[in-house]
């Protein structure tokens, strides 16, 4: 059953390496397949990718502006593992779906993470892309959901805004607070800076956010606020001062390479931590108010992952210690119940049958095919004689496998 | 032709002393048809006034005599017909012979040349039809010689004998198949019972024909007819003569006639008839099938036949499948009982495994119903698997196979072949509507009942049966399919689909064991597919069916939490999934699993420190982050049902607090603001769901947001009533008004929604009453009305319906703000403002229900008026409301008879105000849908009235005593002047009758509705035909069946009423 539960766990249909949607590696019960690449070096593949290929922005700023995409090719986009590197630059998908970028988890700290990244500390709130066009703002969910339209300030967003051109940008929006605090700008009055590197586009979100001051305060024509989000150095001082002095409660933090451009899906160049990971990952301290998520009966990593093994030794103790009793083996009983007549006896006549039940059980568990409890009972099920014969031709295996099982 | 031309023109047709005009006649009528607009409707109108006119018959002969325009005939035919249906007994004799001669002259003279008959066959088939009219008022009685005249004139001509065929093929039909409510009962047996005394003469014919006849269509036409004769005619023409034989020799091999021969053959094969004709009925089967297996040889590939076939040859395969399926369902047992036929037996299985393989849904519906029918029949004769290692103390008893039942062990090969029927071709057990909903969202709808779930709910059925028979059997067909899916063989998104509907359908019918180790199975062997296929929308699917298939095991779930967990995180993980349908896909099925599983979220597991809410609820910003509304809105349904089940009442409320906070958070920003901007506001769906999902224990959340929503209520009906004001009523179709409106529709659905959930009708009325009728009465009367919701109203019914007595005191109140500004925008007419209507009488109907009090306490006048509203709601044509306004009187008359004190005033003022209004309905065609409830009513009322029960005189100038005199009476007058059209005899059977059957709906129902058929037709001096010596001796019977029953009863007939056996 464990068994099952693992193969579930790690199912998916996108099948992107550390997607912040499915549990951190580090603290998901079931192990994730290895990716074919660490995060370090698709980091590095995806930047020198980046210093190489070109991207037609501007004619995908016409298209997000005029939600008009005619005349594109239709590639159907593949997520085969072999793509990997290749990055989404692509194709967004269809309508405003995929327009984002979005984050990895944070496995593989970067060694360059104090000098190279930029932090920002992200609110509880909904992602969506909020785009300027024919004097009305829309937001889109990262499924390319229309999620609101309305007035606002921004360039181009209302009719009584002087300037006519369209406006992209990466936002957060809080429902409760009827804010759109702002991420990432991707385009500011026509000009697009999707393939300017982070620092810059920050640093032009500021300072435009700073000419259009209006834009934090609401009005009939501008009935959400905007807010820009502020960055962060990334040395642990830093950021524990900033988590320190936060005003909100903290969904997440993200981490920016400094170099990246604004590239669609998800990527390693933008990494995500929840706050109560930090302490462990990177050393930093979280007053208690922000480790809302975690869960209760943690710790640390490793004594994460003992937790976990220890349970599942549980289980399956209790499991088999209810079958030995007897009081749920009604279908054991019915179906083997011929068997076990027969081999009724030496259960109890022979005491090291037990313990080689035992063994047998707990080898069958460290084996790493599919094995399920049903096929455990199986195993225990057969005929001791004839698995006692079985490991005297094999010499060592029950044993050794239950040394492994048991430092495991 | 000009416009004024066709109106003057008009002018001379109507003219009945001038001769008449065929060529201007044939120029309306090509008018009519060809041309349009203003043109058209002229011509139209000329011809309907034309058609009625009293005296348009008599222009009849003329047309068809002289005009070339074959519409111009059927328009005469038209006008010929209408005057038979109604007018036939006030025409004078001679005329009717008249019409008679010219009718018959006129078939005989069509039919008799088969070319003119094949030319013309529209046009004959319309005359026969008048025939058959005539013929429903003439034969016997004024035509004791039709059936050997027709039958003589057959034997002279093969063509005329083909059309004769026709006509005695729709008098069957009109006298057996349509009759009711087209005749009056009396009449209807008094045909049927001439037809089968002279149908030797008929049968010979047909025996004749078929027997000598060399003619293909006379023969065909012969056994049309045959066909409709089949289900009426005494079963000694069947089985007591060579039909038999003569359909599965002469005639079944025939490619011409197979299909019509196979319509007779699976009629005879319905018959039940008792054991004397067993014997035919083998031979039936024997005969057929192996004349079946020369046309049709066993290894014919039947899906592929039918795909190629020509329309003929697939009508010949569903034909073929109504036959053995009727056969088998009724005879089968006859068939096994004969160990030489049952390789027989198994030949007709297998042709009806062959033919359900056939890609036609409707031939599969009909194999299904016999499938289904024979494994419910055998698991209920024996329900005990074939697989089932039976339980250990039944093991030494029953030793497997040789106690298998005789039925199943036979059957067994061909139960294997259907099961793979059923799981190669399961149904689509959801439908998905996607639909733009009020405010413009686009929403999926669930849709309930459509042809595709109903077919499910058969085949799980069946499947589940089959599966109790032989589970084994079951699982391996289904993991060698999925096997198939895996290896590829058979892959494809359709195939994985019904495979998986197929597993999720037999969930509870394996012991819970095996069907633990075969859901292992399935769920590695499709996370294996997932992990092998590649690409989004090949994993996305694999993905959609995997979550499927668990969420039909709740009892699975329910047995492994560690399991039940993972999916949920699972199903977590793929709310962020941007994929097609990927994000419906995780809400329904999490919605699903919550609620079968729901207790199971809010206890502390094995191995866990918290309920897995508490974790739910921790990360329930970042769940629902990407999803969109109505997504949101599912999972907060789902949250709700989970927290629904925490028993612990403080626990809850804590839960509920955490669950509501995003909610509430928002909500009161917006409050905050709504001061300054209305635009912000939106509607509580999120509340609605939660409410919904939660019951009575939303009432710590409805606390909370209640006062403040109500107020929202209040600023938004201001909004809105000054807009109107400002600008008209047009404005409230606007987008901003109408989100408006939306909020306050909302309120109310979730307000009636907790009310109807609440448990507590005291505290609900003490606390939360008062200030919603302060919010919402006031600005419901005051506003105009096109902005007056009708919510209003049916949140006022809810609330009367779950408060009951409670809400006696208020009723006052609310009918001063609702009753009569509603009553105005429903009285001009029966359509404006529907919502309105229904909802109105839906109030009525509540608070005559449930606070009856409250009516009695309002002044007279008013109740007057609520009676009114009740008399005008069951005179609508729009069926809801008319039988709301039925059921509302049904239930004030019982109510009222309660009350002693109101009652006999309440009668002696209404009584025969509330019949005449009654019977304005009952008369009236276009209301025959409430016949039933109606039904109802008048027997109740005329019990009253012979029981004594009231008590005072219904009419000033009579004593009380006579009451039920007077009444028959008053009815009397009142029919004779509504219908002067009808004998004073007929009405006074009719109100007689009224009163006999007052014990029996259903013969009364069926009284009225013989009524009803004398209404449409003039019954002038002639009444032998009615039949109403018989009615009357029917009357008769049922008055002493009646009064038997009566004193059966001890008690129940006065002392004074007692026939006394001896009078000592």
């Amino acid at each position: 059953m464990d068994d099952l539960a693992a193969i579930v766990g790690s199912f998916a249909i996108t099948s992107e390496p550390n997607r912040t949607s499915a549990p951190h590696p580090r603290y998901s019960q079931y192990k994730e397949r290895t990716p074919k690449y660490d995060q370090n070096s698709r980091r590095k593949q995806l930047l020198e990718l980046q210093k190489n290929q070109r991207f037609d922005y501007l004619s995908h700023v016409r298209r997000l502006t005029d939600n008009d995409w005619n005349n594109k090719e239709e590639k159907e986009e593949d997520d085969d593992e072999s793509m990997e590197l290749e990055h989404k630059l692509s194709r967004p998908g269809r309508y405003y779906k995929n327009q984002l970028m979005m984050s990895e988890w944070l496995v593989e700290v970067p060694s360059n993470l104090e000098t190279e990244w930029i932090t920002v500390l992200c609110p509880v709130a909904k992602r969506c892309l909020v785009v300027t066009s024919r004097a009305k703002t829309k937001a889109y969910s990262k499924s390319g959901y229309c999620i609101n339209t309305f007035p606002s300030h921004l360039p181009g967003g209302c009719r009584s805004s002087r300037e006519k051109n369209t406006t992209i940008l990466d936002c957060l929006y809080s429902e409760a607070n009827q804010t759109y605090y702002i991420l990432d700008l991707m385009c500011w009055n026509g000009c697009s800076v999707y393939d300017s590197e982070t620092e810059f586009r920050f640093y032009w979100m500021h300072e435009k956010l700073r000419e259009y001051s209006s834009l934090q305060e609401t009005s009939s024509s501008n009935p959400f606020k905007f807010i820009g989000l502020p960055s962060f150095g990334c040395t642990q001082d830093v950021i524990s001062t900033a988590i320190a002095s936060a005003a909100f409660q903290i969904d997440g933090i993200l981490f920016y390479h400094k170099r990246t451009h604004y590239i669609f899906g998800s990527s390693p160049l933008v990494v995500w931590l929840k706050p109560f990971m930090l302490e462990e990952i990177l050393g930093i301290t979280v007053p208690d108010c922000q480790k809302v998520e975690m869960p209760q009966n943690y710790t640390n990593y490793a004594e994460h992952m003992k937790q976990v093994e220890e349970e599942r030794l549980k289980q399956e103790k209790l499991r088999e210690e209810r079958q030995k009793q007897g009081d749920t083996g009604k279908k054991f009983r019915q179906r083997h119940g011929r068997r076990r007549k027969e081999a009724g006896e030496m259960d109890t006549s022979h005491p090291e049958s037990d313990g080689l039940e035992q063994s047998i059980e707990i080898d069958s568990k460290s084996m790493a095919s599919a094995v399920d409890a049903e096929a455990l009972e199986q195993i225990i099920d057969i005929d001791p004689k004839s698995v006692t014969s079985a490991v005297e031709s094999a010499p060592g295996l029950g044993i050794v496998d239950l040394s492994v099982a048991v430092t495991n | 032709m000009k416009m004024a031309t066709l109106a003057e023109q008009a002018e001379k047709l109507l003219d009945f002393t001038q001769k008449l005009d065929i060529q201007l006649l044939d120029n309306i009528v090509a008018c009519m048809y060809t041309s349009d607009g203003q043109q058209q409707r002229m011509a139209q109108e000329v011809l309907t006034t034309l058609k009625e006119h009293p005296d348009a018959w008599t222009r009849v002969d003329t047309i068809l005599e002289f005009s070339s325009n074959q519409q111009t005939k059927y328009y005469a035919l038209q006008i010929l017909e209408n005057v038979i249906k109604t007018r036939w007994k006030v025409l004078p004799r001679a005329q009717c012979e008249g019409i008679k001669k010219y009718i018959v002259g006129l078939i005989i003279k069509t039919s008799s040349d088969a070319t003119l008959l094949e030319r013309e066959k529209v046009y004959v088939g319309k005359l026969n039809m008048i025939l058959v009219q005539i013929l429903k008022y003439e034969w016997p009685r004024n035509w004791p010689t039709f059936i050997s005249d027709i039958i003589g004139a057959s034997k002279t001509n093969e063509s005329l004998c083909q059309n004769n065929m026709a006509i005695l093929k729709l008098l069957s039909e009109e006298v057996f198949d349509f009759s009711s409510g087209q005749m009056t009962q009396a009449k209807a047996k008094h045909l049927k019972d001439t037809m089968c005394s002279e149908f030797s003469q008929i049968f010979q014919l047909c025996q004749f024909v078929m027997d000598n006849s060399q003619n293909a269509p006379l023969v065909g036409a012969t056994l049309e007819t045959l066909l409709r004769f089949l289900n009426w005619i005494p079963l000694g023409y069947i089985f007591e003569t060579k039909l038999i034989t003569t359909l599965i020799y002469k005639f079944l091999n025939v490619p011409m006639f197979r299909n019509i021969t196979m319509k007779c053959l699976t009629e005879i094969a319905g018959v039940q008839a008792s054991q004397t004709y067993d014997e035919q009925f083998l031979q039936l089967f024997t005969l057929g099938m192996n004349q079946l297996k020369q046309m049709l040889p066993l290894e014919t590939n039947i899906k592929e036949a039918y795909q190629g076939g020509t329309d003929d040859e697939q009508n010949f395969i569903q034909n073929l499948s109504l036959f053995l399926c009727t056969f088998l369902k009724e005879h089968a047992l006859l068939v096994e009982k004969k160990p030489e036929l049952n390789t027989l037996l198994m030949e007709a299985l297998h042709y009806l495994i062959l033919i359900s393989h056939v890609e036609e849904v409707e031939i599969f519906k009909i194999c299904l119903e016999y499938w289904s029918s024979l494994a419910s029949e055998l698991y209920r004769e024996n329900p005990f698997s074939d697989s089932s290692s039976p339980p250990l103390i039944f093991s030494s008893l029953r030793v497997q196979n040789q106690e298998l039942p005789m039925r199943r062990q036979l059957y067994n090969p061909v139960l294997s072949r259907v099961r793979l029927v059923m799981i190669s071709r399961m149904a689509k057990p959801e439908e998905v509507l996607v639909v733009e909903n009020d405010q413009g969202e686009v929403v999926r709808e669930f849709m309930k009942d459509t042809d595709s779930i109903n077919l499910y709910k058969n085949m799980r059925e069946t499947l589940v049966y089959l599966t109790h028979l032989d589970y084994t059997d079951t699982e391996n067909i289904m993991t060698e399919k999925l096997h198939n899916q895996v290896n590829g063989t058979e892959w494809s998104w359709k195939n994985l689909n019904t495979i998986c509907w197929a597993i999720g359908s037999i969930s509870g019918a394996m012991h819970e064991d095996d069907e633990k180790r075969f859901l292992v199975t399935v769920i590695k062997d499709l996370l294996g597919l997932c992990e092998q296929k590649r690409g989004k929308d090949n994993k996305a699917i694999i993905a959609s069916n995997i979550m499927y298939v668990v969420g039909q095991y709740p009892r699975f779930l329910r047995a492994h939490w560690r399991f039940l967990k993972t999916v949920v995180n699972k199903l977590f993980e793929f709310m962020h999934e941007t994929h097609d349908g990927v994000q419906d896909m995780a809400c329904d099925t999490f919605i699903k699993i919550a609620q079968k599983c729901r207790r199971h979220f809010v206890q502390v597991q094995v191995g866990e420190v918290m309920p897995f809410i508490e974790e739910i609820l921790n990360g329930i910003n970042t769940i629902i982050c990407d999803l969109q509304p109505q997504q949101v809105h599912t999972f907060y349904e789902a949250v709700g049902l989970m927290i629904g089940a925490q028993v612990d009442q403080v626990a809850q409320e804590h839960l509920i607090e955490r669950y509501m906070l995003l909610p509430n958070q928002v909500w009161d920003g917006i409050i905050n603001q709504a001061t300054h901007n209305v635009q912000v506001l939106k509607d509580p769906e999120t509340n609605v769901r939660a409410c919904k999902a939660l019951g009575h224990p939303y009432v710590v959340q409805l606390g909370r947001i209640y006062l403040d929503m109500l107020n929202v209520y209040k600023v938004m009906s201001e909004n809105i009533s000054s807009a109107i004001a400002t600008n008209g009523e047009s404005v409230t179709k606007q987008p901003l008004i109408r989100s408006m409106r939306t909020v306050k529709k909302e309120t109310l659905k979730l307000i009636s929604g907790w009310v109807n959930r609440s448990t507590d009708p005291q505290m609900v009325a003490d606390n939360f009453i008062l200030p919603l009728l302060e919010a919402v009465l006031l600005d419901y009367q005051r506003n105009v009305p096109a902005a007056r919701e009708p919510e209003v109203l049916s949140t006022m019914a809810t609330i009367v319906n779950s408060l009951k007595s409670y809400i006696t005191k208020d009723i006052p109140q609310i009918f001063d703000a609702v009753f009569e500004c509603t009553l105005t925008m429903i009285n001009k007419d029966f359509e404006e403002y529907p919502e309105h209507r229904t909802n109105f009488f839906l109030l009525l109907q509540a608070v005559t229900q449930h606070s009856f009090q409250a009516l009695l306490n309002i002044p007279p006048a008013q109740f007057k008026l609520v009676l009114d509203s009740i008399i005008w709601a069951f005179k609508h044509t729009m069926r809801n409301v008319a039988d709301t306004g039925l059921e509302i009187l049904y239930v004030l008359l019982q109510n009222i008879s309660r009350e002693e004190g109101t009652a006999q005033g309440f009668y002696q003022t209404y009584l025969t105000d509330i019949l005449q209004h009654l019977f304005s309905v009952v008369t009236d065609s276009s209301h025959t849908a409430g016949l039933t409830m109606q039904a109802t009513i008048l027997a109740y009322m005329f019990n009253l009235l012979e029981h004594g029960k009231i008590t005072v005189s219904l009419n000033p100038s009579i004593p009380a005593m006579q009451n039920a005199v007077f009444v028959q009476e008053f009815l009397l007058s009142l029919l004779k002047t509504a219908f002067p059209h009808l004998n004073e005899q007929q009405i006074k059977i009719f109100v007689q009758g009224l009163f006999s059957f007052d014990q029996d709906c259903n013969a009364l129902k069926e009284h009225i509705r013989d009524f009803l058929v004398q209404i449409r037709e003039f019954a002038g001096e002639d009444l032998d035909d009615l039949f109403l010596e018989e009615r009357e001796n029917a009357i008769r019977q049922a008055q002493d069946e009646k009064r038997k029953q009566q004193l059966a009863v001890p008690g129940i007939v006065g002392p004074h009423e007692v026939p006394e056996d001896m009078q000592d």
